[in-house]
């Protein structure tokens, strides 16, 4: 396996839309993710060496379970995007499905998988470099631009101001001052007042061409497929309500979530990048390129479109870049540039896809081709029909599972090594799987100190799986 | 990779991710100090500790 083919596995349409959207809502949790996913690459190169993963039920069905969850993450915000065209959820998922179905397929496969993933970087790299040169600014000094902002408001050319734009999943925002929207659709849209120290609920079924006044204080909750166009030159609800504050939040990030945060993504990493040993110049120019990249692009979609994060998808801030074709003195359209940003995304899904097979085909051998098309159109169904569950959901759980199951039992050093009968990594992946399951089943009655496991639980599985084997295997070689 | 430089990467990558939690206790806030208009924070995230953890993993490899 090349360099460039071991780590198209990481830079998935899930994980570059949600850091992109991260930092430009000015997430507080945004530095420690981009650090994060930007340094996993160097954490997957300095792991220690890798045995080939015995066959056994329990590998395959971690397997299968982590190349379903991030599937299923990675085509969410492909149907997302579906969705903020015009388009259907199904259309995208049928599309990229039948792409990363023929890569596979087809004749030198894993070159295949190479020439997705530079694609994708590639249309998403052009992107980048029109947005900034058409800017004319260097990501640095559009990031100070959009931070002595005094206020982030709904500007011309923006879709929710003129046509009207359509919120992907249910939406909740707050208003910070007076606005008078509109229902571009039918829908029904629930509004709560506060009335000194009482809510009031009031839900409105609105026909298309219906205004709604809300006052500051309201919030708002849009339903999925619903459409509504906000008034020019007001704050976008449920953004910063500065520049300053979009850019200050990350320092008041609680270091407890930080925490929760590096464990799932860092640990995820070095489990979904196994074969990267030697490969430090491709480790190295992707943990730069993310970092850089990503960055930029938030910086510029904040200064672009401040209303990025309004429709509830990650995508948006991604898409949202294709605005910069509206700046005088350039020859790209905007469906010039969104068609590279789809395009981008397809070119990673397709190489993340194959990636996630090779765990399955090391697991299960000869019926790993059908294994893998079940689970890769299984994944596109539910990301299909399932739009409320933001993609984040998933891949969180993907990458905190592959962490706890795989990642976690290999530092104990569980290659090799065998626990009574069995191979002590199907143990620890049996028990930090069992674990992870077990917290977000029962998450809800952690006591308050705990609550951080129910959205990591990784927290508390990766470090039961690693004392198992570190316990066990050597009571083993004790016994022997 | 030599099993010392090995470890001594894996430290090094280490602190460089916790630098972020523990940079949000630290008394005064320094991660909010502003550097050409972006935060030392986000200046680190970026840059900084993208470039460090890269400088580091090369040396490791030719420690032996």
């Amino acid at each position: 396996m090349t360099g460039l083919r071991a780590i198209a596995a990481w830079p998935g349409p899930a994980l570059i839309a949600t850091m992109v959207a991260a930092v430009a809502a000015g997430a507080a949790a945004a530095p420690t993710l981009l650090l994060t996913v930007a340094l996993a690459p160097l954490l997957a190169l300095v792991q220690p060496a890798r045995e080939p993963a015995a066959r056994n039920p329990v590998a395959l069905a971690i397997s299968l379970a982590v190349a379903g969850l991030l599937l299923w993450a990675h085509l969410t915000v492909l149907a997302d995007a579906a969705a903020l065209l015009g388009a259907r959820r199904w259309q995208a998922c049928v599309l990229a499905t039948a792409l990363a179905l023929l890569a596979t397929v087809m004749p030198n496969a894993e070159r295949w998988r190479g020439v997705a993933l530079t694609i994708g970087v590639a249309a998403l790299g052009v992107v980048l470099i029109v947005a900034g040169t058409t800017l004319g600014r260097a990501p640095w000094a559009a990031w100070r631009a959009a931070a002595a902002r005094p206020a982030l408001v709904f500007g011309g050319g923006s879709p929710w101001v003129d046509d009207g734009a359509r919120f992907v999943r249910s939406t909740t925002v707050p208003f910070l001052e007076g606005q008078r929207v509109v229902a571009v659709a039918p829908g029904t849209f629930r509004i709560v007042e506060t009335d000194g120290a009482r809510a009031v609920v009031r839900d409105w079924r609105l026909g298309a061409g219906d205004a709604l006044s809300l006052r500051p204080g309201d919030t708002l909750t849009a339903e999925p497929g619903s459409r509504l166009r906000f008034e020019p030159g007001k704050r976008v609800p449920g953004a910063a309500p500065s520049g300053s504050a979009w850019a200050d939040a990350a320092p008041r990030a609680s270091p407890i979530d930080a925490l929760a945060l590096v464990v799932t993504v860092g640990l995820g990493g070095c489990a979904l990048m196994p074969g990267l040993a030697r490969r430090t110049s491709v480790a190295s120019a992707l943990a730069l390129a993310i970092a850089a990249g990503v960055v930029s692009w938030g910086a510029y979609a904040t200064l672009l479109a401040p209303e990025a994060g309004l429709a509830g998808s990650p995508v948006e801030a991604l898409l949202s870049l294709s605005r910069a074709a509206r700046w005088p003195g350039y020859g790209l359209s905007p469906s010039v540039l969104t068609g590279l940003v789809g395009l981008g995304l397809l070119g990673l899904f397709v190489a993340a896809a194959a990636v996630l097979r090779h765990p399955i085909t090391e697991a299960c051998g000869a019926r790993s081709s059908q294994l893998w098309g079940a689970v890769l159109v299984g994944a596109a169904a539910v990301a299909a029909t399932l739009d409320g569950v933001a993609p984040w959901t998933p891949l969180a759980a993907g990458l905190g599972l592959a962490g706890a199951a795989v990642a976690a039992p290999r530092f104990a050093g569980a290659d090799g090594a065998r626990i009574a009968s069995w191979p002590a990594s199907a143990v620890g992946g049996l028990i930090g799987a069992l674990v992870f399951v077990a917290v977000i089943a029962y998450g809800t009655r952690l006591p308050g100190p705990l609550a951080t496991l129910r959205d990591a639980p990784a927290l508390a599985a990766a470090p039961a799986a690693w004392l198992i084997v570190k316990l066990l295997r050597r009571e083993a070689r004790t016994a022997r | 990779m030599a099993e010392r430089g090995r470890r001594i990467a894996v430290l090094v990558l280490v602190l460089l991710l916790a630098v972020p939690p523990l940079a949000t206790v630290l008394p005064g806030s320094p991660a909010s100090v502003q550097v050409a208009g972006v935060t030392l924070l986000w200046w680190y995230a970026a840059c900084v500790g993208p470039l460090a953890a890269v400088l580091a993993t090369l040396l490791a490899r030719a420690i032996r």
